[in-house]
């Protein structure tokens, strides 16, 4: 996009102009996303994002500019004025850069953009119709396929620039039941680090089924219970409760600013003893998947909780310049338009020894959440909340009526130690995109157990977790 | 290059290709966001960024696409990749750009103020709101920070029909979360404020209601589960705008998913609620005199007194359903899709002040603070199902007593709005999805007084 000489000179520029870190982040994204809905495609959008990020740090101050004017004249003019704001003394820098390869565990066979568009429209017919046919009651039914090809460099003054570039294929596809008085929804939003074979790899009618079975048991669903109970949380879209209660909180944005539930407690007991809880980027071709972070830092399994105990953060550059602790691979945007913070990959429970059918046995009363919406958690006061959009009662050990519109919520600090079984099913992930303050990215989760389902919000895989006296909002 | 010598740039390009019409919506910004802390120096993001959008029509088909790349190359890849989607595209009507006759006329508005182009002004701005906030509540300094940034925006619109129009305009917003603390229990409320031109809220007034909110929820019970008359404060009612305005919206409306859909001048809502959508308002932060297919835009009545009176249409919903457009054609960005969105909703105040409606409530609760309010997260924008987890007060005798949390509450949106009693008179607009990162890519500025609502179930012990 620009030639490395000009990434060298903005780099010397900050440095000089008193930057003890300096950064530049090029990205050239192509996007598609085509929509058929009801029985036509009737929406389609391709595009392309070209631009730039350039970030200095001075001690703890940081100072971001983003433009997609890439001339030379405007690229050192901004660096300069960003510069500015640092306040920091001029100094000596001569600086030129290494080239880096980022070991590329994701392998794409079939770049999405050479492939035709009416090869997607066939994908997209046939899960539309396997959604749409699976009832009567079904009324309406969608499929999106959306793609990105994404190619960012990055170029830090550590001296070494990298080159990625990471192909995404996921399918949105959504239902809506109705008896004529009221509507309810299903969705299902796979995604993979993977080019078109996804269509093959991933059995996308039996999930637009899935999508449509999740429609009409809501329209014949009643309302949730309210109280105190404990809650069985099904593997796969689960996984948003890792994310949402417990993740962000460890993100180091949280952690260095002081004050966070989870801060001073490495190597302290923060949950029940039956949990491992692991974030790792470097999953083939998973959703929250990476190479090489939006800091040039290659991505990482990283063990966070260790059978109860806390044993690392979710680090980021800066964080890692505060809380002086390695950076994690794991500071992430959703494109130039965003200066990146420390973010969640795919992140999980590890299973554990009890099987799903013991976890429903043991519960005389309780409830049984299988498919999620969003939700959000609070990094300060560990407060979390997700609603589940399919959930059961669960009677005498036996998973019984559907219900609808309930939430769960509860403090995280307190119902970490209320995992009384973890589910040894691994099952497979869910995909979700996680929004925050470096804006909307792809991330995944997961608790392990009954069929993968998922949320709205995040690829999350849990095992099937039974969380004792969880705080059910119907 | 600029949007100008790009539109041009590609006037010529587009008359390579086999296009009966084409439309061009072009969107530059320039940004200064800064977040000041206690004893930090400011933390500093700037921007600049230029796109467009391009829809192009052939035999009533659609190609649509985007580039920021305002060059030769950037031109041929828009024509090219919006030629590539139309023989696919098949919205079942026949889909036009906007043509102008003769005699039309667009509204001047004049909501660019340059005093938002000076750094120092905004940084001051975030500084002295941050040190308030501190002087108020000294255990509030750890934890405080103030986010003010400020958006200058031009836009332009350009078809093959003759339409050629541009607008700038800017706004400022201010985040923040005073926290209070103690003995290790924390809580936060929160601040939001837009301003612009014409003026905003009365910031100092907002910050001083939030840390006294936040300290009230460190002493905090949870309320008994039951079926509750609510108040929504202002800043949350907001939430709920947010929430049911996509009831009228033409996509929603067209493709028959909205229930109202087919209820065009009867009841859908209480005589107390009206809903106004005005894209010409002085003080909404998205004022614009056209919207994003160069269509005037104009101040419409979606409610009145609970009675549906219109829709919000671009020229494509409309068509859909045999009507005309409102004006209502957005996009978040060149990037994103072109909705048939509001531009600046907002509940119609009433007479009320809040502690009138605290009186009219007599025994119930207080609602300060909800999260998950966004559609896909608490809030189901299909049916209309919600369910978000809530903080506030308890309400006894007309008098507000004390603080509530880990209450969730939760209904439908279709029968809330039945449900409204009464309104204040207390017109507030809240933080808008589309200026928070990672929310839902929604387009719209929503405001709304304080309002009573009957019959809210609310979960909690």
């Amino acid at each position: 996009m620009i030639p490395r000489g000009l990434i060298e000179e903005i780099i010397s520029l900050g440095l000089t102009c008193g930057a003890d870190y300096a950064e530049v982040f090029l990205e050239d994204n192509t996007k598609t996303t085509i929509t058929y809905d009801n029985g036509f495609i009737d929406d389609a959008l391709t595009g392309q994002d070209y631009g730039a990020g350039i970030r200095l740090f001075k001690d703890t101050n940081i100072v971001y500019t983003f433009t997609n004017n890439l001339s030379k004249d405007n690229l050192l003019c901004i660096t300069e004025k960003a510069a500015g704001c640092l306040q920091a003394p001029k100094q000596d820098a001569s600086f030129s850069l290494v080239e880096g390869i980022a070991l590329n565990r994701h392998r794409v066979l079939a770049v999405p953009s050479s492939v035709c568009i009416g090869e997607k429209v066939r994908h997209l017919e046939r899960i539309y119709k396997a959604a749409r046919d699976y009832s009567t009651e079904i009324i309406k039914a969608s499929a999106k396929h959306w793609e990105m090809d994404r190619r960012r460099t990055i170029a830090t003054s550590d001296g070494v620039v990298w080159s990625d570039r990471s192909v995404y294929t996921r399918v949105f596809i959504n239902t809506v039941a109705s008896n004529g008085i009221e509507h309810q929804t299903g969705f299902k939003r796979p995604g993979y680090v993977m080019g078109m074979e996804f269509y093959n790899n991933v059995d996308v009618e039996t999930i637009a089924q899935e999508a449509a079975k999740t429609a009409v048991t809501l329209l014949h669903a009643r309302e949730a219970p309210s109280g105190v109970m404990p809650v069985v949380l099904a593997k796969g879209g689960g996984g948003v409760f890792v994310h949402e209660a417990i993740g962000h909180a460890l993100e180091s944005v949280a952690i260095s600013k002081g004050g966070a539930v989870y801060c001073d407690k490495l190597g302290k007991k923060v949950a029940h003893e039956k949990v491992t809880l692991i974030d790792d980027g470097t999953l083939p071709n998973q959703w929250g998947s990476i190479n090489v972070d939006d800091e040039g830092i290659a991505a990482t399994r990283n063990v966070l909780i260790d059978k109860g105990i806390l044993k690392n953060y979710i680090v980021d550059r800066m964080g890692s310049r505060i809380m002086g602790l390695p950076p994690t691979g794991s500071g992430r945007r959703e494109s130039y338009r965003f200066a990146p913070v420390s973010r969640m990959t795919t992140t999980f429970f590890a299973p554990g020894p009890d099987s799903e059918e013991d976890i429903i046995k043991s519960i005389n009363y309780g409830f049984y959440a299988k498919e999620f919406g969003g939700g959000s958690g609070n990094w300060i006061t560990s407060d979390f909340d997700f609603t589940v959009l399919e959930g059961y009662i669960i009677r005498n050990g036996q998973i019984c009526e559907p219900c609808r519109n309930a939430s769960l919520t509860g403090h995280a600090v307190d119902v970490l130690f209320e995992i009384d079984m973890v589910g040894n099913d691994q099952g497979d992930f869910h995909q979700g995109m996680c929004g925050a303050a470096s804006g909307s990215l792809p991330v995944g989760n997961h608790i392990s157990q009954p069929p993968p389902s998922e949320s709205g919000i995040v690829q999350l895989v849990v095992v099937c977790l039974l969380v004792m006296a969880l705080l059910l909002l119907g | 290059m600029t949007l100008d010598t790009f539109k041009n740039m590609f006037e010529a390009q587009a008359a390579e290709f086999d296009f009966d019409d084409w439309e061009l919506h072009g969107i530059c910004t320039q940004s200064l966001e800064a977040t000041v802390r206690v004893d930090e120096r400011p933390s500093i993001t700037r921007s600049q960024v230029c796109g467009v959008a391009l829809r192009v029509l052939h035999n009533g088909k659609i190609g649509v696409s985007f580039t920021e790349r305002l060059d030769e190359h950037g031109a041929c890849f828009l024509a090219k990749a919006a030629q590539d989607m139309i023989r696919f595209t098949d919205t079942g009507v026949s889909a036009k750009v906007f043509t102008p006759d003769s005699g039309i006329r667009y509204q001047s508005i004049d909501n660019y103020d340059p005093v938002f182009e000076n750094e120092d002004y905004v940084i001051d701005l975030a500084t002295t709101i941050n040190e308030y906030v501190c002087q108020l509540d000294l255990s509030m300094r750890q934890f405080q920070s103030t986010n003010a940034k400020v958006d200058n925006k031009q836009v332009v619109v350009v078809n093959s029909r003759g339409v050629n129009l541009a607008h700038k305009y800017n706004y400022l917003t201010l985040f923040l979360h005073p926290t209070a603390s103690q003995g290790g229990k924390m809580r936060e409320s929160e601040v939001f404020a837009s301003v612009n031109l014409a003026g905003g809220p009365n910031i100092k007034a907002l910050c001083t209601r939030a840390v006294e909110t936040a300290r009230d929820y460190l002493t905090a019970d949870v309320p008994e589960s039951g079926t509750y008359s609510v108040v929504f404060r202002n800043s949350i009612a907001t939430h709920l705008i947010q929430g049911f305005a996509i009831f009228f919206c033409g996509e929603q409306v067209s493709k028959k998913i909205s229930l109202v859909a087919d209820k065009m001048g009867e009841q859908v809502a209480s005589s107390a609620l009206t809903v106004i959508d005005d894209p010409l308002l002085p003080e909404g932060i998205l004022s614009c005199p056209f919207d994003a297919q160069g269509v005037p835009t104009r101040k419409k009545v979606v409610i009145e007194n609970g009675i549906l009176r219109s829709f919000m249409h671009n020229l494509d919903t409309a068509a859909a359903v045999g009507s005309e457009s409102t004006g209502n054609a957005w996009r978040i960005s060149y990037n994103h899709p072109l909705e048939a969105a509001p531009c600046n909703i907002y509940i119609m105040p009433g007479k009320y002040n809040e502690q009138e409606l605290f009186e009219m409530l007599g025994d119930g609760i207080y609602i300060t603070r909800l999260v998950s309010t966004f559609h896909g997260a608490g809030v189901n924008a299909v049916s209309g199902d919600f369910s978000m987890p809530a903080r506030g007060f308890k309400i006894k005798n007309g008098k507000k007593c004390d603080a509530l949390e880990l209450f969730t509450i939760s209904g439908n949106y279709y029968d809330l709005i039945r449900n409204i009693r009464a309104c204040g008179n207390d017109l507030l607009f809240g933080p808008p999805n589309m200026l928070i990162p990672g929310a839902p890519a929604e387009y719209g500025n929503y405001g709304s007084p304080a309002v009573l609502v009957d019959g809210i179930s609310v979960a909690g012990k």
